[in-house]
């Protein structure tokens, strides 16, 4: 099963949390918000202008920045 | 003797109705103030029940208690350090997964706990099977069921926590972070008991366990200590990133075993929030619905509020006229009819308006609405240094200014909201309409519209440029990332709605009210002084500063009366109006006023654009400047937001007054 | 409720169109105002009396937006989107929201008249403020009523 990053997703994707390499004050914040490893994400529309992304986790919706997304590394799940 | 007060915290996340249970429980009994030495809002209130005293302490709402903001610090501080009797955490039934975070690290606290399931109508509705009796058993904390917007489970809620006091019993359920961490944590543990001073203080497990996470807040605490050395020995063994990755992780495995024996059914697919969020935030539809919405606000703010206004304008004219008429001496009747009434009665006037523009403010954000705004906007936000949350504060700027200020409370980060504030005073805000339309209209003719239209385009213009250019020198940085959460769509609660728009708009009322007033004064004072010269002319003192500037203020177009005009504007930008017909001497007489000014060789369509330049983007009025000192908590910043505008205000002004003389206008 | 979606179908499209129409209406005829042109004589009479659509630009934009959210929705259930359903309660809402604006808004100055006796009104009656928003807002309270617990999306 190939890593992607968070970015990457299309809405309506549905991935597993392997990594997050994301440094600095957002890293603890995310981890806060459920995003850590083995945490299931779905991804379900991006923004009129095209970011920020708007995600599934833990039973409520949660939006962060491509920047982010993009050092969060999953694998697809269906 | 039995101790009949109590006191309880209300911990929780953000939007599960923490305001609307603190507002059930206190009634009216509140006090709204500032944790001490910081800019987050402290609200504390009293309710007397069954004899006791309970007093509550409304915590800024939280998603954890790591040091990540202002607001966790705070609320963590307040548990540890002032150790209340029972922390209640609200907790969202419909969300209940993400909402047992902050509860394990509540636990942690070792604090005596009681959970309040809040919006448990909510959870019902969507077919939601909830399992007090297990969560009680695994949490080890008394679940009481509460509906805080329809005043359900509240007396059930005091009622425990009465019991809970006289039980005086530590529940609490501890998760097992896995064999590594757990030996690290009993290690520091050791070393932290080798001062006893630190380990009377705070909780040594909970310590033990934020130090390997590298909390900077808790480590401070340490750092003071003798053994702080041995810690950090011992801490620079271990990969620290790995350490929180995996004790966040830890938690999440927790949760997850525990919660699907408190919940099932919990989680619904595409509810009716989903649906709406679908055409809400439309690739195409999205940005127009969210302006129309605004200026529909806008809108409605104005065409409501204006026979309210008018009433009260009417009031206070009424008031100036026969009660000042009928002073004696005559300069007390000056003092109090132009002075004080005149003053006061600017202020009022505007009071429907604001209390309106925060009822409507505060019903979108009760609604989840507002979340949604900074989601669409962060993108263009971000391009131009700032937070999609920031949005809404500079939309609102067009209004007034002061409202807007005070909307940035909701931006967390310190320097999104420094360089917010900073830059909303160049949004184009009512007051400066009269302005535009006497010059515009003088002047200007048929191109009038057009005129005014570039006036707000030029306040946007600066808006953003100055973000930019705050960024990268004094308030220098990225914006802090978006990491949001979107709540489902609600209807808001009225009575919540309508306590906020009190609170809003009764500081304002306290603020500007008393700004504007001790500025009112100051200017009469300058304006009627020396004794015998008439009110506001040019022997009067405002009169001998309005030429003592002139010579600065001469480059850009203008002569002492503007100047002096401009300087009543500091108390209020709808005064330049009013004072130019008392420099000209016609009074509130449009017309005459116009005569005046086109006659007037000083004044011409090119010094009257750079005026209108000038007053656009010169200071804030006295009352912006207050709310700013208050939002900030800093003079340094007010200041500079003083003089900045001013300066900047002089060089566009220049380079339009010069450029336009240059082109031959 | 798949029969009552096929109501809110031919609804959708008609206040869709009707929205859409009445707002470009409103938009140019505003629009042209600021800029000085006008229409003629008999037209502007029709549209003003008999329509009663004042001419106001920014309130032909707001028409044109609900237009187009249920012209949207009309086309995703057209072509078997059940999701479209969602444009046309989304629409239903937006249409209510601007109708309350305009009607307090009205009644603002009501008060104006009334209460203040403000000579700037003079010669106003209530009909002046009569407007799209409002009647066709109407339309969409009834919709609203009938409908509001069938807006179902589980299939």
């Amino acid at each position: 099963m190939s890593e992607i990053t968070l970015d990457t997703l299309m809405p309506g994707d549905l991935a597993r949390i392997t990594k997050v390499r994301v440094k600095g004050p957002a890293r603890r914040k995310l981890f806060d918000m459920g995003m850590v490893a083995g945490s299931e994400v779905e991804l379900i529309r991006k923004a009129p202008l095209g970011d920020p992304l708007e995600f599934r986790i833990k039973g409520y919706n949660l939006s962060i920045r491509k920047d982010e997304a993009k050092q969060i590394f999953v694998h697809l799940i269906e | 003797m039995e101790n009949k007060k109590i006191r309880v915290a209300l911990a929780g996340n953000p939007n599960v109705g923490k305001t609307t249970l603190f507002n059930a429980i206190t009634g009216s009994r509140q006090h709204v103030g500032n944790w001490p030495g910081v800019t987050v809002e402290k609200k504390s209130g009293m309710r007397i029940y069954k004899g006791y005293e309970i007093e509550i302490i409304d915590l800024p709402g939280t998603y954890s208690l790591t040091a990540y903001s202002m607001d966790e610090i705070v609320a963590r501080d307040f548990i540890i350090e002032e150790k209340p009797d029972i922390v209640i955490q609200i907790v969202d039934a419909s969300n209940l997964e993400r909402n047992l975070y902050l509860t394990t690290q509540l636990m942690e606290l070792e604090t005596e706990m009681i959970i309040a399931l809040n919006m448990c109508d909510l959870a019902l509705e969507r077919g939601d099977k909830l399992y007090l009796d297990k969560m009680e058993e695994i949490l080890a904390a008394p679940v009481v069921r509460t509906v805080a917007s329809k005043d359900i489970g509240i007396n059930e809620l005091l009622d425990k926590v009465i019991e809970e006091k006289n039980n005086e019993q530590y529940h609490g359920h501890e998760i097992g972070y896995g064999d590594e961490i757990e030996a690290m944590i009993l290690e520091i543990e050791k070393i932290l008991t080798e001062d006893p001073e630190l380990a009377d203080r705070y909780p040594l497990r909970w310590m033990s366990i934020r130090l390997l996470e590298g909390d900077a807040n808790v480590h401070d605490k340490v750092s003071r200590s003798l053994i702080s050395k041995e810690i950090d020995n011992l801490l620079d063994s271990i990969d620290q990133e790995e350490y929180e990755a995996d004790i966040a992780d830890k938690r999440y495995v927790a949760i997850n075993a525990i919660f699907p024996q408190l919940c099932t059914r919990c989680d619904v697919k595409l509810s009716k929030s989903d649906m709406i969020d679908r055409v809400l935030t439309n690739k195409y539809l999205g940005i127009p619905i969210f302006l129309a919405l605004m200026w529909g606000a806008f809108e409605l703010t104005f065409a409501f509020a204006t026979p309210f206004m008018d009433m009260i304008e009417m009031a206070f004219t009424w008031l100036a006229s026969n009660v000042a008429g009928s002073l004696q001496p005559e300069w007390l009747a000056s003092l109090i009819g132009d002075g004080i009434i005149g003053g006061v009665g600017a202020v009022l006037t505007f009071v429907p308006n604001i209390f309106i523009l925060f009822f409507l403010l505060s019903l979108l954000e009760g609604s989840g609405y507002l979340s949604r705004a900074a989601f669409i906007m962060d993108r263009l936000m971000y391009k131009i240094g700032m937070h999609g949350k920031s949005f809404i504060p500079m939309l609102m700027g067009f209004g007034c200014n002061v409202p807007a200020i005070m909307a940035t409370r909701s931006i967390e980060d310190e320097k999104d909201r420094l360089i917010t504030i900073l830059v909303v005073p160049f949004v184009s805000c009512g007051a400066r309409l009269p302005i535009y339309v006497l010059f515009a209209g003088t002047f200007f003719g048929r191109q009038a519209g057009t005129v005014v239209f570039m006036m707000y385009v030029l306040g946007i213009a600066v808006a953003v440029i100055s973000a930019k250019f705050l960024r990268s020198t004094v308030v220098r940085g990225r914006p802090s990332p978006f990491i949001m959460e979107m709540p489902p769509y609600r209807v808001p609660t009225l009575k919540t709605s309508l306590v906020h728009m009190w609170d809003n708009g009764a500081m304002y009322i306290r603020k500007a009210g008393t700004i504007i007033l001790f500025g009112v004064v100051v200017i009469w004072l300058l304006a009627s002084f020396p004794w015998g010269i008439e009110y506001g002319s040019e022997g009067s003192y405002v009169g001998m500063i309005g030429h003592f500037f002139e010579p600065v203020m001469e480059p850009l177009g203008f002569d002492w009366k503007v100047t002096v005009s401009l300087i009543f504007g500091f108390v209020a930008k709808e005064i330049v109006v009013a004072s130019m017909g008392v420099l000209y001497g016609v009074g509130d007489n449009q017309e005459a006023l116009t005569q005046n000014l086109i006659a007037d060789p000083a004044i011409t369509a090119l010094s009257s654009l750079s005026l209108m330049v000038f007053s656009l983007l010169y200071m804030p009025c006295i009352a912006t400047l207050g709310v700013i000192k208050k939002e900030t908590g800093s003079w340094k910043w007010t200041l500079f937001a003083l003089m900045y505008g001013i300066i900047v205000a002089w060089i566009i002004a220049f380079i339009v007054y010069q450029g336009g003389k240059l082109l031959g206008y | 409720m798949k029969e009552n979606n096929g109501h809110k179908i031919v609804f959708a499209l008609l206040m869709g169109a009707v929205y859409t129409l009445f707002g470009l209406i409103q938009l140019i005829t505003g629009f042209s105002r600021s800029l000085g042109i006008s229409a003629p004589e008999t037209l502007s009479r029709f549209i003003a009396n008999v329509l009663f659509i004042p001419p106001d630009a920014i309130g032909g934009f707001v028409l044109v937006l609900v237009g187009s959210v249920f012209i949207y929705g009309f086309a995703e259930l057209h072509s078997g989107k059940y999701e479209g359903i969602a444009y046309v309660y989304v629409g239903i809402l937006l249409s209510l929201i601007f109708a309350g604006i305009y009607v307090l808004a009205a009644f603002g100055n009501v008060l104006e008249v009334y209460l203040l006796k403000n000579e700037a009104f003079a010669g106003w009656s209530i009909l002046d403020d009569l407007r799209p928003e409002i009647y066709l807002g109407a339309v969409s309270l009834v919709a609203y009523l009938q409908w509001k617990d069938h807006f179902d999306i589980e299939n």
